[in-house]
């Protein structure tokens, strides 16, 4: 279990994220929330970056950070010049025991080509091929589904149910909701760097309502003064 | 407020670039540098008139290699006006030094062939898609990436050039001279930033990150260097001190643009202000018994490299 106690985040003066307490249960949770809500920035206060002082994150009791956590980041930069194959073979600080040759014959990422000759798709399949070889009992996924086929999003689903059954803890953040209703346990809605509601595995009916509820207010209040 | 030109559009830009980077200080410092430069230049060639044909070839060289690998290079067709001019202005920039250096030791037709720089921008790119030096990178440690990114941007020319240091180690001077070119192609692979997932995973720690690194370069280093070494000196005995200051230097610049790499690492950026720095001590570099410049250099930037790979890897509580 993540046990987040006085977790702040800013940027200068500007609080992005503020959450006093809350507690992720081992499973699959889905962080969903607007452009600017902070949920990157609360994926990088779990990865150990960025959190305030007297901020406490723990696993089980222990430090959290990127020595127990794998990250894919939303971002998929990777080093020029390099292949695939020798980007992975960079994570073996990990336990390793992933079946990656197993997973990528799913994902079919041609690891032997160089990586600035991969589609986006395929930049996005290697950055979760990297974050899965660590086999960390804490997997954060920034954006996953970002460039992802419906096949592909369709195995990832499977890969983080796989994950879960093996113990682990697996938060992702999403636009697309449709799949993050799919696979996970909970659903979290983080308004201004505050988590504001948490939904169960089959009681989400409220969520895009709640999601959207300040937006369409908004929306209709500017399209309202249109003549 | 003045507006630049847009064919000098580039030229601000970097002059933007290195006022970020580099304090008001080391600017002077850098220009001080290229005064020394074009006074050694001119010094050297006086000294042998051959040193000209060698200088003004490797430069030719070096801005053909830069304008064949620039990453830039579609974004600057799409987005600025008179591309090709933009670039020879630059490239015209960086060869400026060289041919002052040339005209004032009255090295004429040397210094002719400087201007062909300019040309390059209209010269057409080739770039392969396949993966490079198959069964050189496989050797490589996965640690040392930048290695393999190097083997795939130079190869097989890099190796060429190793080749052809090695069968001319025979020849005064030109082995050392294509070694110490090689050294700087090898440097100028350190500005490219690793994305944080990928630095994360290549060590535990900054101490260890730092250590491997540079160990690992020391290594590579000394197994491109010391063969040619051990040559030019089985020929030219007397000049073994030389060969044994130059081996030094070619480490310690390798170690300086690991070094630098990291005290200004920034994920997923490029530090294109680095190659600056490199250039100036590699000038020292190939100077017999100046090698200590980069050393120096490496001492202060060493502290500031693991404070800031403190701050990658520690950045718990900010």
């Amino acid at each position: 279990m993540i046990t987040i106690a006085d977790l702040q985040c800013a940027y200068g003066e500007k609080k992005v994220v503020d959450i006093p307490a809350f507690e992720f249960t081992q499973g699959v949770h889905g962080i969903v929330g607007l452009n600017g809500s902070g949920k990157t920035t609360l994926l990088n206060a779990l990865y150990g970056f960025g959190r305030s002082k007297g901020a406490a994150v723990q696993l089980n009791a222990a430090d959290l950070g990127h020595w127990n956590t794998a990250f894919q980041e939303a971002e998929s930069y990777f080093y020029p010049g390099i292949t695939g194959g020798e980007y992975l073979r960079l994570f073996m600080l990990g336990n390793n025991a992933t079946d990656l040759p197993g997973i990528n014959e799913l994902l079919e990422v041609p690891l032997d080509g160089l990586i600035t000759t991969y589609s986006t798709g395929m930049r996005r399949k290697l950055a979760i091929l990297g974050a899965l070889h660590l086999d960390r009992e804490v997997v954060l996924l920034d954006e996953p589904m970002n460039g992802l086929d419906l096949a592909s999003v369709r195995m990832l689903e499977a890969i983080v149910r796989k994950l879960a059954e093996r113990g682990r803890t697996v938060l992702i953040t999403s636009h697309v909701l449709g799949p993050l209703i799919a696979i996970c346990d909970r659903i979290h809605l983080l308004q201004a760097g505050a988590i504001t509601r948490s939904f169960e595995r089959g009681h989400t009916e409220g969520l895009e309502a709640a999601l959207f509820a300040d937006l369409d207010k908004r929306t209709s209040e500017v399209i309202g003064r249109w003549r | 407020m003045t507006t630049v030109p847009n064919v000098f559009v580039l030229l601000g830009l970097r002059w933007i670039q290195l006022r970020r980077a580099v304090p008001p200080f080391g600017i002077m410092l850098l220009a001080l540098a290229l005064v020394i430069l074009v006074w050694l230049l001119q010094k050297a060639v006086v000294r042998d008139a051959s040193y000209g044909a060698y200088i003004a070839g490797a430069l030719l060289l070096a801005v053909w290699g830069m304008h064949q690998r620039r990453l830039d290079l579609h974004f600057l067709h799409r987005h600025v006006p008179n591309p090709r001019l933009v670039m020879a202005l630059e490239y015209a920039a960086l060869a400026l030094p060289v041919l002052l250096g040339l005209l004032l030791a009255h090295a004429w037709t040397c210094a002719a062939m400087v201007p062909v720089v300019g040309a390059f921008p209209w010269v057409p790119v080739v770039r392969t898609s396949g993966v490079r030096g198959g069964w050189l990178r496989k050797r490589l440690p996965i640690r040392l990436f930048e290695w393999k990114s190097a083997v795939q941007r130079t190869h097989p020319f890099g190796l060429l050039l190793w080749l052809a240091a090695m069968t001319l180690c025979w020849l005064p001077m030109l082995p050392l001279f294509l070694l110490w070119f090689i050294g700087v192609l090898i440097c100028g692979m350190h500005e490219d930033c690793e994305p944080r997932s990928m630095l994360l995973a290549t060590a535990p720690n900054a101490e260890a990150l730092l250590r491997t690194k540079t160990i690992g370069a020391v290594k590579l280093m000394t197994v491109i260097v010391l063969p040619v070494l051990i040559g030019a000196t089985v020929f030219q005995p007397q000049w073994w001190w030389v060969h044994l200051l130059f081996g030094l230097g070619q480490i310690a610049l390798v170690v300086l643009a690991v070094t630098l790499k990291y005290s200004n690492y920034i994920p997923n950026e490029r530090l294109s202000a680095n190659g600056a720095v490199i250039t100036t001590a590699a000038v020292f570099a190939i100077l017999p018994g100046l090698f200590v410049v980069p050393l120096i250099m490496l001492l202060t930037e060493r502290r500031k490299a693991l404070d800031n790979l403190h701050y990658r890897f520690h950045d718990h509580h900010r």
